[in-house]
């Protein structure tokens, strides 16, 4: 099926890669009136604007004056430049040179190489993990025997009659003596009676 | 693949180890197609010689990084390329657009388009000329560019595309455009045109 826009495109890229469309595309330019009209416009642009292009070289009497120009140019780009109040470039000592050269490194190799530096850099730096390790040291300790008794002595709230009657008598069910009755202290011993923090106590 | 004559080698060798004697050998063997290009680029023939003269000075800077991998005038074209887009990017042509017929026919300048001798011919094809520097002028720098690489350069849409950064279509869309116009103004120009410019160049 003939595309007139297609053949056109085919027209254009033919000609302009310098190749005859009239082999490749016979029988479209052959039964297409449009096409062959295109062809003929588009190939007659395509001549006359190669030609103009080739015009426009300059005579050969032209070139020796260009040339002489360029290697002007050549020479002034060449030379170094000399800015007063900076010091030339010949005139800075060894060090001075070595301190500021430089060296054309492909980047692959200057990325391995920054990674290289970086990675030795953050291994010698990082600390080594504590290897852990039991030792057994014997060590004496004063031990300090602290005993602590804490009692809670609940007393029967009486009315100061009968407690009056009851006070002189002492009898041996007393809880306090009877605790405390047998008693051995050890070494040392703190004793801290902590009584009761009700209201009725004392 | 190594596209580089024994000779050129040889002078690419010498230039390489800043010979400007070797260089300048080189950039006479190329001269002309650069030149050309940036005459149809920019129009005029003072921006031409310019702008030529840039790329040659920037190659001569940028020799040390030549690796022969391409030919050399590859490698020359590419740097031709990125010197019009600096060009254009930076700075206006000084003359744009100055060209014209007059210029073309009465000028004592030595280039070929403006030999003073006014034939039928010669007025037709000067005519012709300018028409097709009017059309280019139409389009954008980067159009013009274009179509230069893939008409007279040969180059093909992807390499044109790779070469000055943008799609394959855009490079498309600018050749056929420029084609275009210029199918527009010769249109214009008929074939009784060299009888009547004879006319014209006998009063």
């Amino acid at each position: 099926m003939h595309n007139c826009k297609k053949t056109r495109e085919r027209l254009t890229e033919l000609l302009l890669d310098g190749a005859d469309p009239r082999a490749v595309l016979a029988r479209e330019l052959r039964e297409c009136a449009e096409c062959r009209e295109e062809f003929g416009d588009l190939s007659e642009t395509l001549r006359v604007t190669s030609r103009l292009i080739e015009t426009a070289t300059p005579p050969e009497s032209y070139w020796p004056g260009y040339h002489a120009r360029l290697k002007e140019r050549l020479r002034a780009a060449q030379q170094p430049r000399v800015v007063p109040g900076q010091y030339h470039v010949e005139r800075r000592s060894w060090l001075t040179r070595f301190v500021f050269s430089s060296i054309r490194v492909p980047a692959p190799v200057g990325l391995a190489v920054l990674i290289i530096f970086g990675l030795a850099i953050v291994f010698s730096v990082r600390v080594p993990d504590a290897q852990v390790s039991i030792v057994h040291v014997p060590v004496e300790v004063p031990v300090t025997h602290e005993k602590t008794i804490e009692r809670i002595v609940y007393r029967e709230k009486q009315s100061r009659k009968s407690r009056r009657s009851q006070l002189p008598r002492q009898t041996p069910a007393d809880p306090t003596v009877a605790t405390l009755q047998g008693f051995t202290p050890a070494e040392e011993v703190k004793l801290t009676v902590i009584k009761g923090g009700s209201a009725n106590e004392k | 693949m190594t596209a580089v004559t024994d000779n050129e080698a040889d002078l690419i060798r010498r230039a390489q180890a800043d010979d400007p004697n070797a260089f300048c050998s080189l950039a006479e063997r190329y001269a002309r197609r650069i030149y050309l290009l940036a005459f149809h680029y920019c129009r005029n023939a003072q921006d031409a010689e310019d702008l030529s003269q840039e790329v040659w000075l920037k190659a001569y800077q940028a020799l040390a990084g030549f690796r022969a991998e391409s030919s050399f005038y590859t490698w020359l074209r590419r740097i031709t390329i990125n010197a019009f887009l600096n060009h254009q990017r930076t700075s206006a042509f000084r003359h744009q657009g100055q060209t014209t017929i007059v210029d073309l026919i009465d000028s004592d300048s030595e280039t070929a388009y403006e030999s003073r001798s006014a034939s039928a011919e010669t007025v037709y094809t000067k005519v012709l000329f300018e028409t097709v520097m009017s059309a280019l002028s139409e389009l954008t720098p980067s159009q013009r560019l274009m179509f230069l690489l893939r008409h007279y350069e040969g180059m093909s849409y992807d390499e044109i595309g790779a070469a000055m950064n943008c799609s394959t279509g855009t490079v498309k869309k600018g050749v056929s455009r420029a084609i275009a116009k210029l199918r527009a103004k010769l249109a214009t120009t008929n074939t009784d045109e060299p009888e009547r410019l004879t006319r014209l160049a006998e009063c």
